[in-house]
């Protein structure tokens, strides 16, 4: 299953502004919901060093921030924060 | 929540001449631009619809499109304003079809394997949940005899069946009406894969075929006509007896 996949299943799931684009960010839990997917993808780049991210356009920036692209969010330390499971060997939750 | 089901889609698929590992159903072009849903996969299944469980053999996968909404907001909201407001920093973009992909791979090797045409079940406690999983009955019966019931418990629910006239012999059916009469081989072929081939003439014939049999064979218009025939040997004069 593609991360992607996982990530709209669960807004499809718990429904309600949840389900909408343009309204999920709305409901308290989707930053809960956000995270753990961003912590799923620190993860799966710690087990899979060196791996391509395939056919995403790095360039393409990200509005309303018009100084970052995709290339900069790839990694979580670059941007000032990490998982504690990435940097311990405890187990991760 | 909506529910539709999507026509059947015909995948002509090639084996591979080398082994395989994994095996993708890519769709491309879908829409997310209205609510979000689940697209769910049946292989082999042109039955499937949204009332199908995912427990069903021929369940594949699904692919989740979180959507856009559609249209929503205060009124006016479709007609924005000429300007936009000095602090709306959002660039324009437009919405393009995304493409979704399902791994299969299980799926499909399962469904090679069981390239049979034929299986032979042995006996089995009920056949209803054969007769179920089937999209059509066929009765390819070319000598014997009986009293046909396997049909009538086919049409009961509500499938489409095929059979030769020997096959439906002594049943008040109607070619075209309420089953598929064929008699040669390939005629017979053709019906099937016409059949096969069209959900909604599966689905008028399986309905007619259900209506006669609610109409002239359920258990109580059964039940009806066989008290009939005893009250009409009860009524009936007794002959004189035979003197000797």
């Amino acid at each position: 299953m593609q991360l992607e996949d996982l990530h709209n299943q669960v807004h499809v799931w718990v429904g309600g502004t949840m389900s909408e684009i343009p309204l999920a960010a709305f409901d308290p839990v989707f930053w809960a919901h956000h995270t753990m997917i961003d912590r799923l993808w620190a993860l799966w780049q710690l087990a899979h060093p060196g791996v391509g991210v395939g056919s995403v356009p790095l360039n393409h920036p990200l509005g309303p921030f018009p100084t970052l692209t995709v290339a900069h969010t790839l990694s979580t330390t670059a941007l000032g924060y990490d998982y504690a499971a990435a940097t311990s060997s405890a187990t991760p939750a | 929540m909506a529910e539709f089901a999507a026509n059947p889609l015909t995948v002509t698929l090639t084996a591979p001449g080398e082994p395989y590992y994994r095996a993708d159903l890519e769709f491309h072009g879908v829409d997310h631009s209205k609510a979000s849903f689940e697209g769910r996969l049946f292989l082999n299944n042109p039955d499937a619809g949204p009332g199908t469980p995912t427990d069903d053999d021929s369940y594949a996968g699904s692919f989740w499109i979180f959507g856009h909404g559609g249209c929503a907001g205060d009124e006016g909201h479709c007609e924005p304003a000429a300007e936009r407001r000095a602090f709306d920093f959002r660039p324009e973009y437009q919405l393009t079809a995304v493409s979704k992909r399902v791994m299969i791979t299980g799926k499909l090797q399962a469904l090679v394997q069981q390239e049979k045409s034929v299986r032979l079940t042995g006996w089995v406690e009920d056949i209803r949940p054969f007769v179920a999983r089937g999209s059509i009955c066929i009765v390819p019966l070319r000598i014997g005899g009986g009293t046909r019931l396997k049909i009538f418990e086919a049409m009961a629910m509500s499938k489409a069946v095929v059979s030769t006239s020997l096959g439906a012999e002594g049943l008040p059916v109607q070619a075209d009406e309420n089953i598929l009469l064929a008699d040669t081989p390939n005629d017979f072929a053709e019906s099937v894969v016409s059949l096969l081939r069209d959900p909604s003439e599966r689905k008028r014939l399986g309905a007619s075929a259900r209506a006669l049999v609610q109409e002239k064979y359920s258990w109580p218009k059964v039940a009806e006509s066989f008290a009939r025939t005893l009250q009409d040997v009860l009524t009936r004069p007794t002959p004189p007896a035979t003197p000797g």
